[in-house]
């Protein structure tokens, strides 16, 4: 009778459960399963502008592999993502234990460094292209005087690439350290009490217990960080727009710039269908790890 | 708690550990806040000053900011509309995120149904998957719909982008309010929505505000989606409206960068009022 009761009391609670996720469930299905499954159609289609799309097979992923703009996109990626992701967590990882001791001034100190990810993103794109203008920015003028050249520090793969990626750790960096702060401040104050009765160096700390109990929250937000770095827009868009040429792209700029300014849809969709492997994988690791740590 | 207490430590000591502290801390600040502060610096410069790159302004003004407000310059023509479509824009989102995020939040950690972990596991793909992936699939369904050049498209993408966050931290909170409560009130005879709405809504007021907010400041900040779907300058929100300046033959850096400070300011106050509840998603998630 106890089960049929709590079968019966399910049974209405589920029903119930329903309604309220239906709203989300509903953005979910329409606005990302269905666009992801649509994309993955599409790179095997010829789908330009105006046309209905119809299937081609693989022809779209092997132009693309022949297509040097493309390759050179996903090398910038994997440069973008490889050093931005990991200089950009390890100075944050640096920073916050600095930040975590006690010293006058501090709160002060951590509240400004907050500024750049406040700020607006577009604000500071625009700032630090004007700081680099070759004629008029202010870093420019002020090479002179430790006797530099100019440079033209957007019109040239390296120097483009360098400041792509030190915008990217720049604009970011107080994000990650703000999560890291809050991973130290969850590390128990006595395993330090008790290591430091029995004699431990702060080095020693730091190797012994902080670290080791960062460790996972590091990898998570390495592998979140890598997944979201990887689909980043905005940055190379309006600091180089791709250029000089198109070398300084990244994927989505390259996509973007097959779908909105050739109007080729499929070679667009390819673009990021060929990273999808990588990008669920990272996914559902991160999902595996949120969840073993949150349940287990 | 102070590393000082322990006697063996000497005076040396004492004095330097604060003066590594604050060369450490002035090198980071300088890092993070010269780009701003030149951002501020430019947008006050003088007209004479602003070809010429100096640090300080020894003429500051805020003519340029009354240009932007009154749109008094020739390129500057849209502003006002710009800044409307920007808030109508964010606070359709925050509206909507709100409303989808609290009623899921609520399922996930209170009701037990088949398929919860499911919707979790959902959300947090959401919360995960990069929004330029999707970009050209969510264009072309828009236009099938007709939805191009419209609002209601951006909404659209801004809320489901914002709501696994809101989502996550709010099903957090919702654990954290005793059950007997509601099991109260279902002896009282109160309904599963009734609950909703008169008990756990009330009760997490604080941080509805704080994720309202954060999808506010999400849809205020969005670029690519705009871009693509929308196309008309007077359609544009300020980012995308910012960005056409340069395509313009020259270039009117101290009214952009006018225009950028007043458009920081919004964000800027929100995420320090907020702070706590912009990170605490994969703090509470990661950190356990």
């Amino acid at each position: 009778m106890g089960v049929a009761r709590t079968r019966e009391g399910w049974g209405r609670e589920a029903w119930q459960s329903y309604l309220f996720v239906l709203p989300f469930l509903a953005l979910f299905v329409s606005f990302i399963l269905y666009p992801l499954l649509s994309e993955v159609y599409y790179s095997f289609t010829r789908y330009e502008i105006g046309l209905a799309p119809r299937f081609v097979g693989l022809k779209n992923f092997a132009g693309l592999i022949q297509d040097s703009d493309y390759r050179q996109s996903i090398l910038n990626t994997l440069i973008y993502v490889g050093m931005g992701v990991n200089a950009k967590l390890a100075l944050a990882l640096l920073i916050a234990i600095f930040l975590n001791r006690e010293f006058a001034g501090r709160s002060l100190v951590q509240s400004l460094f907050l500024l750049p990810w406040a700020a607006a993103t577009i604000s500071s794109l625009l700032s630090f292209r004007w700081m680099l203008d070759t004629d008029f920015g202010v870093v420019n003028a002020l090479l002179p005087l430790v006797g530099l050249q100019r440079i033209q520090w957007l019109g040239q793969y390296s120097t483009a690439m360098a400041i792509i990626l030190m915008y990217h750790i720049w604009k970011y960096l107080p994000f990650w350290t703000l999560i890291f702060l809050s991973g130290l401040k969850g590390i128990p104050p006595d395993v330090y009490e008790a290591a430091r009765v029995d004699g431990a160096s702060p080095v020693q700390l730091l190797r012994w217990i902080t670290l080791p109990m960062m460790k996972g929250l590091y990898i998570i937000c390495t592998l979140i960080s890598a997944i979201w770095t990887m689909g980043d827009f905005i940055t190379v868009y309006l600091l180089t727009g791709g250029g000089p040429g198109q070398s300084t792209n990244v994927l989505a700029t390259i996509a973007y710039r097959f779908a909105f300014r050739f109007g080729e849809f499929d070679n667009a969709s390819a673009c990021f269908v060929l990273l999808f492997p990588v990008m669920l994988v990272l996914i559902l690791l991160v999902i595996r790890k949120l969840e073993a740590s949150a349940y287990g | 708690m102070t590393y000082s207490a322990s006697p063996k430590r000497g005076g040396l000591r004492r004095v330097w550990t604060p003066l590594w502290s604050y060369a450490v801390a002035a090198l980071i600040l300088l890092f993070a806040l010269f780009p701003i502060y030149h951002m501020v610096l430019v947008s006050v410069k003088s007209d004479e000053e602003l070809a010429k790159p100096i640090l300080v302004s020894r003429a500051p003004t805020l003519q340029r900011y009354l240009e932007v407000v009154q749109q008094r310059h020739m390129l500057v023509t849209h502003f006002r509309r710009q800044l409307l479509n920007s808030t109508v824009l964010s606070l359709g989102t925050a509206a909507l995120t709100l409303a989808i995020s609290t009623t899921c939040a609520y399922a996930i950690s209170r009701l037990r149904f088949p398929g919860r972990r499911t919707i979790f596991r959902a959300s947090l793909f959401t919360y995960m998957v990069p929004s330029s992936f999707i970009v050209i699939p969510f264009y072309t369904l828009m236009v099938k719909y007709g939805l191009v050049n419209s609002y209601l498209s951006v909404i659209l993408a801004e809320t489901t982008f914002a709501s696994p966050y809101c989502i996550w931290v709010l099903s957090e909170f919702f654990k954290t309010i005793p059950v007997e409560i509601e099991e109260a009130a279902i002896v009282d005879g109160a309904t599963r929505f009734r609950i909703f709405r008169s008990i756990m809504l009330p009760l997490t007021a604080p941080a509805l505000v704080a994720l309202a907010t954060y999808a506010f400041i999400f849809a205020w900040n969005e670029f690519l989606y705009v871009l693509v779907l929308i196309n008309s300058n007077r359609l544009f929100t300020i980012p995308v409206g910012l960005s056409w300046y340069l395509n313009q033959d020259s270039i009117p850096w101290g009214m952009m960068m006018a225009e950028s400070t007043l458009f920081s300011i919004p964000p800027i106050i929100f995420y320090y009022v907020f702070q706590r509840y912009m990170v605490s998603g994969l703090a509470m998630g990661a950190v356990k």
